[in-house]
């Protein structure tokens, strides 16, 4: 008799599911978005004969070629100064210009999953949004510094390696850690604008600097310079680690509108 | 059905969306933070079991996988936003329209893990060990859980009046 209650009572609960499944809209379109999403990263984890693999490759892969134009550019221009014996202060002008185009090239890379929405895509696939771009960040911050070593040394006859290096690494890492922190903050659609505007910005105020203040890149402010591109670096830091969480959680939009968010 | 340690093709994959989703969904949707979350906690399920699969070593039925993975992400939901778990408003979809339902009443009178595992075993008839691996219990303590959450939806019933006679 108990024995028969309970079969009634899981009868009764397995009718009462059924009919709370039948009253639940069932939305096709959300269905329908789920399988694509789950074929696309089946296939997306599906080995490909010839492709190359890993983070670093596809994050290469994926990356503007324009963006190796800027490291080239930069070295390229360092060697001419350096070359023709240009005064110093074309050199500084130069040097301290060079960070933040690196800065913004290399953000436009960077960021470019964002921009174009893609991010929640990206970290659903084989190598996820966080591991590519860390990828990224890797390989453009290498790639960047490696252009300034190389200006820095072209220019050592002009100005002296500890002021040279001050002077373009401060604007580089403060425009990257700036970049990144704006592009993170304003919608997606907007952080391409966002990380190559702050950059710009940093170079138009360095520029302003030799113009109106000479003083500042005189050999007493190199340990200013220096003060500034340590922040800068610690800022980087955690601007790109905050990055990384935000690629892997897939991009999620700040509620708040753009001007409010960078406060 | 076998994934054993191989990812899925396209095809194999959008299958079992359609195989499963609306079992995936009809979980979050009680117990995902709002509606408009179940629809994301089903969607990141399917991706999640995508993603797994490599490293997935079972043989049978998907569903008891994809429903520890949708446990799991609905836990994720309410972490994120920094709240506990607390049954769906009266107003929500899924309760409208239902009229009187002394089951539906009974069972909110339940625990939340007295609810869930009576999901698991009756909404998506799951055996008793499929439960068990779900909720990550020995198959023996999932057994003890449902009896015990029957007992008391019984009483409840009973209490209620509405006792369910053979």
């Amino acid at each position: 008799m108990r024995k028969d209650g309970m079969a009634v009572l899981e009868n009764a609960l397995r009718e009462h599911y059924r009919s709370e499944r039948e009253v639940e809209p069932l939305a096709a379109d959300r269905k329908r978005k789920a399988a694509d999403l789950a074929a696309l990263a089946a296939s997306e984890r599906s080995p490909r004969p010839g492709r190359p693999t890993g983070p670093m490759r596809t994050a290469l892969g994926s990356s503007p070629r324009a963006f190796w134009l800027a490291p080239a550019a930069v070295v390229a221009l360092a060697l001419a100064l350096g070359l023709s014996g240009a005064p110093a202060h074309e050199a500084e002008a130069v040097l301290v210009a060079s960070g933040p185009a690196l800065a913004a090239a290399s953000l436009a890379g960077v960021v470019r999953a964002r921009s174009c929405g893609m991010q929640e895509l990206e970290a659903s696939c084989l190598h996820n949004s966080a591991s590519v771009a860390f990828s990224r960040l890797m390989a453009f911050s290498i790639s960047s510094l490696l252009a300034l070593a190389v200006a820095c040394i072209a220019s050592a006859r002009i100005i002296p390696a500890s002021s040279s290096a001050a002077f373009s690494l401060a604007p580089f890492l403060l425009s990257a850690a700036g970049g990144l922190m704006l592009a993170r903050k304003v919608p997606s659609a907007d952080a391409a604008v966002a990380a190559v505007a702050w950059p710009a910005g940093v170079c138009a105020l360095c520029i302003l600097l030799k113009v109106a203040v000479p003083e500042a890149y005189c050999t007493a402010a190199v340990w200013i310079w220096a003060a500034a591109a340590s922040a800068g670096a610690l800022w980087l830091a955690r601007e790109a680690l905050r990055w990384m969480r935000l690629s892997a959680e897939g991009g999620c939009e700040t509620a708040m509108p753009a001007p409010f968010c960078v406060l | 059905m076998s994934f054993e340690g191989n990812g899925l093709g396209e095809e194999e994959a959008r299958r079992i969306v359609e195989e499963h989703y609306e079992s995936v969904l009809a979980y979050c949707r009680r117990h995902a933070p709002s509606g408009e979350d179940a629809y994301d906690a089903a969607q990141e399920t399917f991706l999640r079991f995508v993603k797994s699969l490599p490293k997935y070593r079972d043989r049978g039925k998907p569903l008891a996988f994809l429903l520890t993975i949708a446990r799991n992400v609905c836990a994720d939901s309410y972490r994120k936003r920094g709240r506990l778990w607390e049954p769906l408003d009266e107003e929500t979809p899924a309760s409208d329209d239902h009229g009187t339902d002394p089951v539906r009443d009974a069972l909110r009178a339940l625990s939340r893990e007295q609810q869930e595992v009576l999901e698991l075993r009756y909404d998506q008839g799951l055996q008793v060990q499929e439960v068990a691996r779900v909720l990550g219990v020995s198959r023996f303590a999932a057994g003890r859980r449902i009896a015990a959450a029957l007992e008391t939806l019984k009483a409840e019933l009973e209490d209620d009046g509405k006792g369910m006679t053979p």
